[in-house]
């Protein structure tokens, strides 16, 4: 008999009592518009956002909004992947890299970006540049820490094994160390994601011309609830299925290191 | 000329928190011949698994000479491959991945890689786990993909460091055995380190004991016992009276050593 994984097939009995919960939600949601216990200025209703929705995906102005948004979020992960997964096996490595550069990551891991958000837009401007350093300074962080942890746990046997073997440094990181360090450098990515995604939608909101974030601002000002809800919505969809899909690789590429450490 | 040749090799710690030298291992010197099976026995902190680790190349000798055929040791080389007591296999790799990873940093061209794989799975009996992960293994089946991933690099010389030490009693004796018939087919010069007075019996042609602080050669007793060794060997006469003359020996130095600390 198979066991019935949680997350393998769509139609589990868990994400079948996970939506109804949600749909439960929205047609309490609906009928408020009708019974008007709440103003439905301020909350809107499902149908309302929908109707929204389809206006602003037929202006454009979605698109426009969610291209810029999604470049900014790409470029920003992307510098921070390449970044974070280099100066953290770096750091993993070399107990000088790591005395010497801890201390200042760990601080700056533990500040809110916000509170420098006035500073990067007066150096990188309004504009994309300043959004991408945003998300770069969100997501770094995790990454870099969980690949100098998954380097540093890495079985010093195995590497004194690689050695006897005549493995190269190179070798060392390129077959035991690097591998040996996946599992936690995946997992370090998928919190970047989440960081990364509040990064540019709160960089979006202080100071920008386009993207999702300037977008809920926008509809905000005027009371336009409906379309804020829209594209709150959309964040949340693009967010959980990002999330979904990491944890899916995550799955995919680790289940064999489950029960590493009861080798070591 | 010996194949393997120990020189007065004295391996020297610094220590990290007092002011002294740790002296790990003091003028050893011993001559092996090519094909012999030589067990090392000795207590915890002899320096034994120190020889091993010199004579592979992954620690600096600060004295005296390490030589192969005649020629110096410096660092890891072709002409020698490790098993570890820890087995030091990647538990993201398949068996099958694990003996070929020797293999690959040695450079062995990766047309030969498959056949001997193969083989040497085959030898060691793992044939059918060839896909399995570590951690599915048991821990007599995990050193058997270490002695094979060692075999693989068809090193001259095989160092094993309390290679069985992991193992529970009859796994132990068993993976024993099996160890005495791939040498047999394969006659390699084995050094073999262990704590445990049969098992260097059992196994050497010549019995290395050691004794600490610091570490040196105490003596080293040759076992008359012929070859094809079994289990049954361990309740003879010939082989009782070598494991009291070693532990003899052993105690002899525990009691030297213990008068001399409170003198």
């Amino acid at each position: 008999m198979k066991k019935a994984k949680p997350s393998g097939s769509l139609c589990t009995e868990k994400t079948i009592v996970g939506s109804a919960t949600v749909l439960f939600f929205l047609i309490l949601w609906q009928l408020n518009s009708s019974a008007r216990l709440i103003d439905p200025q301020y909350i809107s209703s499902p149908s309302q956002v929908l109707m929204a929705g389809i206006e602003t995906i037929r202006s454009r102005a979605f698109f426009l909004h969610w291209s810029v948004s999604l470049a900014e979020f790409l470029v920003g992960m992307i510098f921070a992947v390449l970044f974070g997964v280099i100066l953290g096996c770096v750091i993993g490595r070399f107990k000088t890299a790591s005395d010497l550069l801890d201390p200042a990551i760990m601080a700056l891991y533990s500040m809110p970006r916000v509170t420098i958000i006035p500073l990067i837009v007066i150096w990188f401007g309004i504009g994309m540049i300043s959004k991408e350093v945003v998300v770069f300074l969100g997501a770094v962080f995790p990454i870099l820490i969980n690949a100098a942890a998954g380097i540093k746990q890495v079985d010093p046997g195995i590497i004194r094994a690689a050695k006897s073997f005549g493995a190269s440094e190179s070798e060392i990181f390129s077959k035991v160390l690097l591998p040996g360090a996946f599992p936690y450098i995946i997992a370090g990515i998928r919190l970047g994601i989440g960081r990364g995604l509040i990064g540019f939608i709160i960089a979006e909101m202080y100071a920008a011309t386009k993207g999702v974030g300037y977008a809920l601002m926008d509809a905000g000002e005027v009371m336009k609830t409906d379309e804020l809800l829209f594209y709150a919505a959309t964040v949340i969809l693009f967010g959980y299925a990002l999330i979904f899909l990491f944890g899916r690789i995550e799955v995919r590429y680790t289940k064999h290191l489950a029960d590493m450490r009861s080798l070591q | 000329m010996a194949h393997l040749q120990l020189e007065g090799v004295t391996v020297e710690y610094q220590q990290p928190a007092s002011e002294g030298v740790f002296t790990a291992l003091e003028d050893i010197s011993l001559d092996v011949e090519a094909g012999e099976f030589i067990t090392l026995v000795g207590p915890s902190g002899c320096g034994k698994s120190t020889l091993l680790l010199a004579i592979d190349g992954l620690i600096p000798v600060q004295n005296g000479k390490i030589l192969i055929n005649g020629k110096a040791v410096d660092g890891p080389g072709g002409n020698r491959a490790m098993v570890f007591q820890e087995f030091g296999l990647l538990p993201w790799r398949t068996v099958e991945e694990n003996v070929k990873f020797g293999m690959e940093l040695r450079k062995v061209p990766a047309d030969f890689i498959p056949r001997k794989t193969g083989q040497y799975i085959q030898l060691v009996g793992l044939e059918g786990f060839e896909k399995h992960y570590p951690h599915q293994l048991s821990g007599g089946m995990r050193q058997r993909v270490g002695i094979a991933r060692a075999l693989a690099v068809n090193p001259e010389i095989l160092l094993m460091d309390e290679p069985f030490g992991a193992l529970d009693a009859q796994t132990r004796e068993e993976m024993g055995a099996e160890l005495l018939r791939i040498w047999e087919t394969e006659r390699k010069t084995i050094l073999f380190v262990t704590h445990s007075i049969e098992e260097a019996i059992f196994l050497g042609q010549r019995v290395v004991v050691m004794a600490s602080s610091p570490g040196r050669i105490r003596k080293v007793i040759e076992v008359e016992i012929p070859y094809p060794r079994t289990i049954f060997v361990l309740d003879s006469p010939q082989f009782t009276s070598y494991k009291s003359a070693i532990r003899k020996l052993m105690e002899e130095e525990k009691k030297s050593r213990g008068g001399r600390r409170e003198s």
